[in-house]
């Protein structure tokens, strides 16, 4: 165990370099430039030329892939050049306000997706089934964009149910910087309420996709687990239906699931990024565009890195808890 | 002596989008307290829906028992509701499954799939039902049972797989058994030991068990009786030492003719039976063994004969054969010396 776990950390190396030349290179393929973000279209070509070069942008492209590199190594990951404000210090707010949405959906997306897989599958064949595969198939091509401005719209504007937008007020001691558990730490409902709701439609929109497609991966692995030999064993000792179902059968189906749920984990990061932007929320997303809308390098460099961390780091979550699941797989 | 089952007229059917399967198409028989019968036949002609039936564990849709009376005790099992026929499965009635491989849940400790059904029917609590789980362990032969309690079954070899597979069926001291094909996907040498563990077991507990395979080879010396089903019907029932002195249904001799035997010569070895079992869906219309049957005659094609006593026998022993019926012209016919199929085969 503890020698795959540091096999596994080292291979984050590989990885991340990649990410990084990657990232590094794209951003600077997009059209446009620093110095042309930050002095607009009337800047003269002396200009643009003369505050890129201050800005180290002229050098070689090694030079300043190596520089950078080397900063990162050391743990600085560098700070804007627009607004001066360090990178790190972005994070320590802006990574808690993701993680809130991003675990909100997770929390909704698994919940929910896995119970409508589960009807389904019991009810195969029946309108409950097919209603929950067809909106399943509606979730996953819905554009999160659109479904966001809509409910935005409906709940918010129309309605006036729900915020349209923003986290709501930050609670006066923020410890964790997610504003649920600060809220619960200082016994505040109102607050916690509060957060809450602003939390229910950006929460709802980024797990729509990995609602529905948790609950078509819970749904299919249910009736294959239904057909293993197994479970004919289990009904022959007179155990009740939900009796099979909640001890034979949802841990061998949730072997699968748990993939599904771990690499919806990791493509919810670009669904965050539509999500914060509809929602102005104050999170990486929003972080990152901007950044990118500036030709912030250093910024976006880096957020992509911790980004391309968080992916691994799920991955490698969801792998271990195979071998917590199921007792056949041993890492060694 | 009362019966202790009863079954009358069975008929288990599956609708699937090709048509109606008939697998199990009136089949009637009884079985006395710690008696024990050999149900016997090819794959695919319907031993297994019968012993599914007997439980009510076919799966519905696409299948369904569409007729007969399964009496049980006394009761007639499909008229009970479910939770009556839960309180005997696994209780009054347990079933060993053909491929201990697939069988037991791959994510649940030897234990606990022990231990379920005695803490459900017998209402043992963790503590005692890890007790009896030991015993139960140690009766089947498990070396150190009780360190072995909470590994995995993918930490058993076959052989020991199916012996979990038989301490779960005798947990809750069952009336009847049913071991469907219990050593077939075991290695020959596993095999005999298994299945002499059942017939030692069930002789101590007195428990009834219907052992269910397509060698005859296997039954010989485990049961009682034999029944040999064809086609989704019983061809023919006798004692075991009967039916192989004196088998009287065409279907018999083939599956004899089929058992390795030591004092054969290699080039006589093994003859299998040619052709396919009938297709369910649309069986032959009058003898189902027809169509692969070399003393068949032009009645076995239109019409289907009953099963009945055969002449000259033992009481109980019948069979569902135009030709060694009363009046029939195989009823002289002895299968060992007829050389019409020896030559037939071997041209
Ligand atoms: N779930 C099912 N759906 C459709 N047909 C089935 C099903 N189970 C069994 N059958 C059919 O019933 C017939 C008898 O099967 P079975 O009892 O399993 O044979 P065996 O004698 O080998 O145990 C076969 O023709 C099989 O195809
Ligand atoms: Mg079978």
């Amino acid at each position: 165990m503890g020698r795959y776990l540091a096999r596994r950390l080292l291979l984050l190396v590989p990885t991340l370099l990649g990410v990084s030349v990657i990232v590094f290179l794209f951003i600077r393929l997009i059209p446009g430039d620093p110095a042309t973000a930050i002095l607009r279209e009337s800047a003269t070509a002396a200009q643009v030329a003369e505050l890129n070069a201050k800005l180290g942008f002229d050098r070689p492209l090694p030079v300043q892939y190596l520089e950078y590199m080397g900063r990162i190594v050391r743990g600085d990951l560098g700070e804007s050049f627009h607004t001066r404000l360090t990178v790190v210090d972005q994070l320590k707010q802006k990574l808690p306000a993701t993680m809130e949405l991003a675990l909100s959906a997770m929390i909704i997306a698994t919940v929910a997706g896995v119970l409508l897989g589960i009807l389904a599958a019991m009810r195969r064949g029946s309108i409950l089934d097919y209603g929950t595969m067809t909106l399943a198939l509606v979730g996953v091509s819905m554009p999160i964009f659109w479904l966001g401005l809509m409910l935005i719209y409906a709940f918010a504007v129309n309605l006036h149910w729900l915020p349209p937008s923003t986290r709501g007020e930050p609670p006066e001691l923020v410890r964790t910087g997610l504003y649920t558990l600060d809220y619960l730490a200082a016994l505040d409902a109102n607050g916690f309420l509060d957060t809450l709701r602003h939390l229910a439609l950006p929460g709802f929109v980024l797990a729509t996709v990995p609602l529905a497609v948790i609950a078509r991966q819970t749904r299919s692995a249910m009736l294959e687990v239904l057909g293993q030999d197994f479970v004919r064993t289990a009904r022959s000792k007179g155990l009740r239906q939900q009796t099979v179902i909640a001890r034979h059968v949802l841990k061998n189906a949730m072997l699968p699931v748990i993939t599904v749920v771990g690499l919806q984990t990791g493509a919810l990061l670009s669904g965050a990024v539509l999500t914060e932007t509809v929602f102005s929320w104050p999170g990486m997303g929003t972080y990152v565009l901007e950044a990118i809308l500036a030709r912030d390098y250093t910024v976006v460099q880096s957020v992509v890195l911790v980004f391309a961390f968080i992916f691994v780091m799920v991955n490698l979550i969801v792998d271990l808890s195979y071998a917590w699941l199921d007792p056949r797989i041993k890492y060694a | 002596m009362p019966e202790l089952l009863e079954v009358r007229d069975l008929h288990t059917q599956f609708f699937t989008r090709d048509g109606i399967v008939r697998a199990v198409d009136g089949v009637s028989f009884t079985l006395a307290a710690g008696e024990t019968l050999g149900i016997v036949g090819e794959s695919g002609c319907g031993k297994s829906v019968t012993a599914l039936s007997l439980m009510r564990l076919i799966p519905q849709p696409p299948g369904k028992i569409t007729q007969g009376e399964i009496l049980f005790d006394g009761r007639d099992v499909l008229k009970m509701d479910d939770d009556e026929v839960r309180g005997i499965r696994g209780n009054a009635i347990a079933m060993i499954f053909q491929d201990p491989m697939t069988s037991l849940n791959p994510v649940l400790t030897i234990s606990r799939q022990v231990s379920e059904a005695l803490e459900l029917h017998l209402k043992m609590d963790r503590n005692e039902s890890r007790k009896r789980t030991i015993e139960l362990l140690e009766l089947v032969g498990i070396p150190s049972a009780k360190s072995r309690l909470d590994d995995y079954p993918h930490q058993f070899s076959g052989g020991m797989r199916q012996r979990v597979m038989i301490a779960m069926a005798l947990s809750c001291n069952p009336k009847l058994i049913l071991a469907d094909e219990p050593t077939t996907a075991l290695d020959v040498t596993i095999q005999a030991q298994i299945l002499d563990l059942l017939k030692n077991l069930a002789r101590e507990f007195r428990t009834a068990f219907i052992l269910i395979t397509h060698d005859l080879g296997v039954v010989a010396g485990m049961t009682q009786r034999i029944h040999v089903m064809y086609g989704g019907h019983i061809v023919e029932k006798a004692d075991t030492n009967e039916l192989f002195a004196n088998p009287k249904h065409p279907y018999t001799w083939g599956l004899l003719r089929s058992i390795p035997r030591l004092d054969q010569t290699r080039r006589e070895k093994l003859r299998p039976i040619e052709g396919l079992p009938p297709d369910l869906i649309a069986p032959p219309p009058g003898c189902r063994f027809a169509p692969r049957c070399q003393y068949k005659r032009d009645i076995c094609d239109e019409k289907p004969p009953e099963l009945v006593a055969v002449p000259n026998a033992k009481a109980d022993h019948e069979s569902r054969c135009w030709g060694t019926q009363t009046g029939g012209w195989l009823t002289t016919t002895d299968w060992r010396t007829d050389t019409t199929v020896f030559t037939k085969v071997e041209a």
